[in-house]
């Protein structure tokens, strides 16, 4: 991981080629930042026939706004926040729902057993966690697997995800704190529903 | 009831919110929760179920783009910048052959230009100035209208 000036001067460097019309230098660009960006797209976009052309038309944007870019973040993040808000207008347009109906549909009852209740299940639990977990993320909305994504597997800070989306961090905390409990409760159901 | 429950019936469980600081925040502020954490196998069920959760999520395989998405961007990218060269070539073109036309008219009439005016009345000299110019002036906004036009569908393309 490369501190945050080398990282800034690196940015430098690469946007004023680009900018000079150096073509390798954003392919470079793109190859550096094609996995954020397929992070957001892959959790924002449920159509795998669009999320190619919506790559596509993110580095697009960000070649033609490139000279806009004033170093304020990082270039990753500000290429995830063109991503980002690509998808958003992307499903606004099909109007695609953003926030799902009746989260608390999936309050957990009390008859449900938790995963890890006894030995027998926490050994069943662990072998099976990792499908059940990525059934419960494809459950859950747009915006919830993305910042999910963005802090536990890309492990992005507050600050970083509160850029890309363009919220203040507290709200990313929030809104962190009820996808996870949201997460946590679609694996209880799914769990359940397979234990019968 | 042993000594050890009846302690953890006393205190009051973590909320979600509160086992989710213990879990992922790990370090200030939080140590009024870890006597109860240690003794309360409820809580530590609930932690352990939002440790492992997301701890398999960060495990989950990162998607990629099965295509070369640098070089097919980088192929959009240079018809756009050609297409527009060759408008400002066709601009250049048609100016040149336009200025070379004039040049030409000039030439050939330059010796029967000097009695042309000299043979018009003041009013005919003045109506053609005036025509003239107006068609020119807006000749030279249409053609620029146009020109702003196909600039504008280039870069949205
Ligand atoms: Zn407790």
């Amino acid at each position: 991981m490369e501190s945050r000036p080398n990282q800034l001067a690196n940015d430098r460097i690469l946007v004023r080629k680009v900018l000079a019309g150096d073509q390798r230098a954003f392919s470079q660009i793109i190859k550096a930042t094609e996995g954020l960006v397929a992070q957001i797209i892959f959790k924002m976009i449920a159509n795998p026939d669009d999320r190619k052309d919506m790559a596509q038309d993110v580095y697009l944007k960000v070649y033609q706004q490139l000279g806009r870019f004033r170093f304020q973040a990082k270039l990753s993040t500000w290429i995830g926040q063109i991503t980002y808000h690509t998808c958003l207008h992307h499903l606004e347009r099909k109007k695609i729902a953003l926030v799902p109906i009746g989260d608390s549909d999936l309050e957990p009852s009390p008859g449900f057993s938790t995963p890890f209740e006894n030995e027998i299940e926490s050994q069943l639990i662990r072998e099976e966690l990792s499908q059940l977990v990525a059934d419960a993320m494809d459950q859950l909305n747009p915006i919830y697997r993305t910042l999910i994504t963005l802090y536990h597997q890309e492990e992005l800070s507050y600050s970083e995800i509160g850029q890309i989306v363009q919220l203040p961090e507290g709200t990313v905390k929030s809104y962190l704190f009820r996808a996870r409990k949201v997460l946590k409760e679609h694996v209880l159901w799914i769990y359940n529903t397979k234990i019968g | 009831m042993d000594l050890q429950h009846e302690n953890r019936m006393n205190t009051t469980h973590l909320t979600d919110q509160q086992l989710q600081l213990f879990v992922f925040q790990q370090g200030h502020g939080l140590e009024p929760w870890t006597t109860h954490m240690a003794t309360c196998k409820d809580c530590q069920l609930k932690a352990t179920l939002y440790r492992s959760v997301l701890e398999e999520v960060a495990n989950l395989e990162k998607p990629v783009f099965n295509v070369d998405l640098a070089s097919q961007v980088i192929s959009q990218i240079e018809p756009a910048k050609s297409r527009i060269d060759f408008s400002r070539v066709i601009v250049g073109v048609t100016l040149f052959s336009m200025l070379s036309w004039l040049c030409i008219i000039f030439h050939w009439t330059s010796h029967e230009l000097a009695t042309l005016f000299t043979r018009l009345s003041a009013m005919a000299t003045y109506l053609i100035l005036l025509t003239g110019s107006s068609l020119l002036i807006f000749l030279v906004i249409s053609l620029y209208q146009e020109f702003q036009g196909k600039m504008k569908r280039l870069t949205l393309s």
